[in-house]
């Protein structure tokens, strides 16, 4: 019985069964009058019926008719395949940088139970790590994890055989690999009592890419002996292909054991209130995020007790790992952002189906008459309705098949563009998974849905004898249709408006970030970046070597001025700090303020041309010995001494027990942290009592970047032949990076595209949908003319009805930007976001391709000849 | 006379009792057992015979008919002969109620 109904799904079966019909039935006509048998092609139709009454029968049955219906208009099919395409593929591909830098969990055991920890100092508006000894006791006291890991991100300089070169470096815990279910590629993997041992011998693990770039894939690197920033340690194993380590804009090149931070440091272990590590947990089985933040938050509070001189103000927040990429930080702002771009691509989406929707219904007046007369031969309504619904999702399907063919190249583009040149490690893999192509697949089922709408409804309502009547020809158009094709031209047009808004106000915000005064002067400026650290120099030698390559560097030809900088302009790391006022303790329940600074030549300010308005630059007598100094910027001194001469003045940063620093001058307002339109309070201290390792090597000159390079480094690799250098370019090609007109670009590159992709849809849709009105009212046109109307008269009355349309489309899309606007402010620098100039010229711009698309068909429509269309049909 | 809605599987199930008979042949064995009363429409019967046949109840096989020509043959299976009966009773059933409610002619009571 069950196979007597599936056989007929099989078409080849079908098909059989079909001629088998045809033949009884031409066998009785010879038997039987024809007459007394009656409508046999009903007869027909009705036995189909039946042996179509599995659901899965008619589907196939269905799709096997939109192919063929397909087949038969390859113009049509390829015109509505290629404007789904367009619109999956963009939307596709935006989700599938989402997809790579968001929701794609960790290739590790359970992932979706990680939970990042992330404590905050009250005041401060970003979180820190955890320091080695606070995160054992959360390890040891969170009730609601399973397991609890650290880690600590670095850039070190590795040594095997030759001269060091920079890798990334996380120096994880001895649970990392057992919590994560690592296992090894190659060796071993770090083992508890290596990690967190004061003085096991330092091990080191190799990430896949690396050992597969620089080591050949050598397995002979197992037992190797390496050189970490100058200390001895022993290569035991390489960690599996697929996993990349926790740190989520990068693979990490090496894992070394936690305990190797304490070797130069050993306050590692002990130290409470030191940003050291950052913590993933566990989640127990049944336990919530609810639970495991509440279980954290008891152990930051009795930790505030215990250890109130570093944890009194430390509040802890946790998210699921996620969520917290690349830091917990982010956890707040991506879900706007992401929403705002997929909302954007989503429009572009709507104004391709629109188009669609217009070639479909133009096509369904034609198909009208097949479906009036397939229901007067008693074809039910629904299922003429499924058979148009087939069609479409059909339609929609190809075309996403073909979006997501078009989206893999669109995000091999973008990642192409996306990889940010602060960190060329970086790794963006856009490569589709599970998630892209469910995506891709709701997307194209609700394009399908939204194009067959109309074409459905006017289906499930057809009435026969105005089809009939009309011979699928509307005379001057019937209402209802007019009302039809009006509704679509308006959404399209109102739609890209909302989007040509959206991108013109982040291409707008671009320009002006760009056109911003930053209080420095970046031309003529080279940036070298080096870590003397990388080739083991301690403190004193490494002051040695930044002393003699300064000198060096001045003296080269050219060279106006050099100085060292801990953090360029927009560089991705920085210092920040709390800051406590000499004279003025914090009342109950006050937040110290939060201050970025920076470690700076005294030179510094010179060669960026930063002027000092009061007071005096750092100096050679600022040394080791003598008081400690700072100077401040004109925002600094109006938030902390408003009102008053901050020259003279001391504060402290971090905690209230570090040495006072004096206040020796006041420098103009720079945009060293982002480019923001207000001046965030900035100081600066001297290299020369503020010893770090990392520096970048600013040098003016006028003569050209890449012979001033050369110079450089020839001095550079005359002192330190084995120290790694990085991030050489000019200070304007520093500004485009990650942190600072990078995101600008990228956000408004794809906005921009977007909507140029929006303006050409819908300028071609308007064009379609006023030279179809025109083409069906060719007879009504011939006789107007016939009674004496001029080709202005008929100019006139075509273009204005698309005018007319267009002009609303405009209004409504300016009213729902105004609306919504807000959304994208978070985005904007420099200019709000109702912005009167980019309202206004993105309605000029569309507009006008509106207007020249209703143009064409409008003339055409003048110049027709009125004894042939007199006699149109 | 049109057909009450629902029977003509079982007229054509008990009309295939008699041996085996091609489409044609069924709307005319209806039609001359009932007298010429029943009007069998070819093009409900057809789509009947193919709902039966999906069901299993009757069975199709080409065969020649009595003038030589070929014509597609139906005979009632073993559970199309079951089913006739569970429709025969039915139907028993169903006439026996119809005729308790309507009684005799409405003119013979008033007499």
């Amino acid at each position: 019985m069950i196979w007597r109904r599936l056989k007929h799904l099989f078409l080849s079966r079908r098909r059989a069964e079909e001629r088998d019909m045809q033949e009884e039935l031409d066998a009785l006509v010879q038997i039987a009058d024809e007459r007394e048998l009656g409508n046999l092609t009903l007869a027909a139709e009705n036995a189909r019926e039946t042996w179509q009454w599995t659901s899965l029968d008619a589907v196939v049955a269905d799709v096997h008719y939109a192919f063929r219906g397909l087949r038969k208009n390859p113009g049509f099919a390829a015109v509505a395949i290629a404007t789904l395409a367009v619109g999956i593929g963009a939307n596709t591909a935006i989700f599938s940088v989402v997809n790579s830098l968001f929701l794609r969990p960790l290739p590790v055991q359970d992932a979706y139970r990680l939970v990042v920890l992330a404590p905050r100092e009250r005041g401060s508006s970003e979180f820190h790590d955890l320091s080695y000894p606070d995160y054992r006791d959360y390890r040891a006291h969170a009730r609601a994890f399973s397991d609890m890991l650290g880690f600590a991100v670095g850039m070190d300089g590795i040594a095997v055989d030759q001269g060091p070169h920079q890798v990334l470096t996380s120096y994880v815990t001895g649970n990392y690999f057992s919590m994560l279910g690592v296992r090894p590629a190659l060796g071993r993997l770090i083992e508890p009592a290596e990690a967190e041992t004061p003085g096991a011998a330092p091990v080191l693990v190799l990430g896949y890419t690396c050992w597969q770039r620089q080591f050949n894939s050598d397995p002979g690197v197992i037992g190797k002996s390496a050189r970490l920033n100058g200390h001895a340690v022993t290569i035991v194993g390489v960690a599996p292909e697929q996993f990349h380590g926790t740190f989520s804009l990068a693979e990490t090149d090496a894992y070394l054991p936690a305990g190797m931070l304490a070797i130069e440091d050993s306050s590692f272990w002990t130290a409470r209130g030191k940003g050291e590590l950052r913590a993933i947990a566990r989640l127990k089985p049944g336990m919530s995020l609810k639970q495991g933040r509440a279980s954290l938050q008891v152990i930051a509070r009795s930790l505030a007790e215990q250890y109130p001189e570093t944890n009194k103000y430390t509040s802890m927040e946790a998210y699921p790992e996620w969520r917290a990429r690349p830091q917990p930080d982010s956890a707040g702002s991506w879900p706007a952002m992401v929403g705002i771009f997929l909302t954007l691509a989503f429009i572009v989406l709507l104004v391709a189906c629109v188009n669609l929707a217009s070639i479909l219904r133009a096509r369904g007046n034609a198909r009208e008459s097949e479906m009036a007369v397939r229901s007067a031969l008693g074809a039910a309504r629904g299922r003429l309705v499924r058979q148009l619904l087939t069609e479409n999702v059909l339609l929609a399907i190809v075309g996403g098949a073909a979006g997501i063919l078009l989206s893999t190249w669109i995000s091999m583009v973008l990642s192409s563009i996306c990889t940010p040149i602060d960190l060329p490690m970086v790794q963006l893999d856009f490569r589709p998974d599970w998630r892209v192509f469910a995506y891709a697949f709701g997307v194209a089922l609700l394009a399908g849905l939204m194009v067959g709408l109309g074409p459905m409804r006017s289906a499930w309502r057809s009435n026969l004898s105005i089809v009939l009547h009309e011979g699928g020809r509307a005379l001057s158009g019937s209402r209802r249709r007019n009302r039809a094709r009006n509704v679509l031209v308006v959404t399209q047009v109102a739609a890209s408006m909302v989007l040509l808004i959206a991108a013109g106000l982040l291409v707008r915000s671009l320009e002006e970030a760009q056109r911003m005064n930053l209080g420095f002067d970046p031309h003529h400026v080279l940036n070298l970046r080096m870590d003397v650290h990388q080739i083991g120099y301690d403190e004193a030698r490494g002051r040695n070597f930044y002393g003699e390559l300064l000198a060096r560097a001045r003296a080269l030809p050219g060279v106006e001025s050099a100085a060292f900088v801990f953090s360029v302009p927009f560089f991705h790391d920085r210092f920040l700090s709390t800051v406590h006022i000499e004279g003025r303790p914090l009342s109950q329940g006050e937040a110290p303020s939060e201050v970025s600074y920076n470690v700076i030549d005294p030179a510094l300010l010179q060669t960026l041309r930063i002027p000092i308005l009061r007071g005096r630059g750092f100096n050679e007598a600022d040394n080791e010995t003598a008081p400690r100094v700072a100077i401040v910027s004109q925002a600094m001194a109006e938030r902390l001494w408003p009102g008053q001469d901050p020259v003279g003045k001391r504060f402290r940063i971090t905690k209230p027990a570090n040495p006072l620093l004096e206040v020796v001058g006041v420098a103009r307002n720079t945009k060293f942290v982002r480019p923001t339109p207000e001046a965030e309070p900035y100081f600066y201290v001297p290299l020369s009592q503020n010893y770090t390792a990392p520096m970048t090597l600013q040098v003016r000159s006028s003569r050209p970047a890449k012979a001033l390079e050369r110079e450089v480094l020839h001095e550079i690799r005359a002192l330190a032949p084995d120290l790694p250098l990085y991030d050489v370019r000019t200070m304007e090609e520093s500004l485009g990076g990650t942190m600072g007109f990078f995101l600008f670009r990228v956000g408004a590159d794809l906005a921009a595209g977007l909507g140029i992709l929006a303006l050409f849809l819908t300028t071609v849709g308007v064009y379609g949908v006023i030279s179809y009105a025109a083409s069906q009212r060719t007879h009504e046109i011939g006789l107007r003319m016939a009674l004496g109307a001029t080709g202005q008269d008929i100019l006139r009355m075509v273009l204005g009805q698309g005018l007319r349309l267009i002009g609303t489309g405009v209004l409504i899309g300016l009213g729902i930007a105004l609306a919504v606007s807000r959304a994208v402010s978070s985005l904007l620098v420099g200019v709000s976001a109702s912005d009167p100039m980019t309202y206004t010229s993105v309605a000029v711009l569309l507009g006008g391709f509106a207007l020249v698309a209703g143009y064409m068909p409008a003339r055409r429509a003048t110049r027709v000849d009125v004894m042939v269309a007199l006699r149109h049909e | 006379m049109e057909l009450l809605q629902g029977t003509l599987d079982m007229l054509t199930l008990r009309t295939l009792l008699f041996g085996p008979l091609h489409g044609y042949g069924i709307a005319k064995a209806i039609r001359s057992t009932s007298n010429e009363t029943l009007e069998i429409e070819f093009g409900s019967l057809y789509p009947a015979l193919k709902r039966l046949e999906a069901k299993g109840w009757i069975a199709s096989k080409w065969e020649t008919s009595e003038h030589n020509r070929r014509a597609k043959y139906y005979r009632l299976t073993r559970t199309g002969r079951k089913q006739l009966t569970r429709e025969h009773s039915k139907w028993a059933e169903f006439v026996d109620a119809i005729t308790r409610v309507m009684g005799t002619a409405p003119g013979e009571v008033e007499r």
